[in-house]
């Protein structure tokens, strides 16, 4: 298997069970997945955090704080930022859906996310 | 005597092997350990970064995100080397940051030895973009 096979294999029960769930296309998570980790390629180690969500302050569980380069006036400075630790990527899932879902997105601008099955 | 051979491997693992080709060029070939090496070297990781960010296409990004009061950010946290058919390439990937979460732009691989640089596609496979190939 190619590691791209091996990546949406990783996920792809994870992604069907919070499809039961939600209502929302497992297909659709899957290629979320797939192009905000580079088709498994990038994912913070030891976070499960399958789409770089930060840690801000409405999160109240585990974060792993990183350094990272960020591009200010012109120059690379690093920085430090927080991110959410998810056990699982079906909780890292589930925690995607809560946020296209929920009041962050009040006017569905992210409503691409919200295709149902 | 078994002090210099230890030292000698030592050197090896970290470092590779490396020979001066007939044309003057240094050559150094990779095993998975040796490139795995490399992944603890900032400095490496750094000028494999300032090769990628000094390409147009990344000044124009990154100019186009500031520009914008959007934040252009580098995956040094997830970065590493890659061993891939005897060669070893350091793995750069950048992003667009907003108050939520980090998005993925682009994935490059920077060929350690050559210089080369690949793009992740749509797909998944890498393409060469520099040197850029010739066209007849």
């Amino acid at each position: 298997m190619s590691s791209k096979t091996d990546f949406i294999a990783s996920i792809a029960d994870a992604a069907k069970t919070v499809s039961t769930e939600s209502g929302l296309s497992y297909e659709l998570m899957l290629a979320q997945a797939a192009q905000e980790t580079g088709w498994g390629a990038k994912v913070l180690p030891g976070t499960n955090n399958i789409f770089n969500i930060k840690a801000d302050s409405s999160w109240t569980g585990e974060k792993k704080t990183f350094q990272v380069p960020e591009y200010i006036n012109g120059k690379w400075v690093t920085v430090d930022a927080a991110f959410r630790v998810y056990s699982t990527a079906e909780e890292a899932l589930r925690d995607r859906v809560k946020f296209y879902s929920g009041p962050r997105n009040p006017d569905n601008s992210l409503s691409y996310a919200l295709i149902q099955k | 005597m078994s002090r210099i051979v230890a030292l000698i491997f030592s050197i090896v693992l970290v470092f590779g092997f490396n020979y001066t080709k007939a044309d003057g060029t240094v050559r150094q070939d990779f095993t998975q350990q040796t490139c795995l090496s490399v992944a603890t070297d900032n400095l490496s990781y750094r000028e494999a970064a300032e090769q990628v960010t000094s390409m147009p296409m990344v000044k124009e990004w990154s100019a186009l995100l500031d520009s914008q009061s959007r934040m252009a950010l580098g995956g040094r946290a997830l970065d590493k080397t890659e061993f891939i058919e005897g060669n070893c390439y350091w793995s750069i990937s950048l992003y667009e940051s907003n108050p939520i979460q980090l998005r993925l732009w682009k994935i490059f691989r920077v060929d350690i030895r050559m210089k080369n640089i690949f793009t992740m596609n749509d797909e998944g496979d890498y393409v060469l973009i520099s040197p850029p190939t010739q066209s007849k």
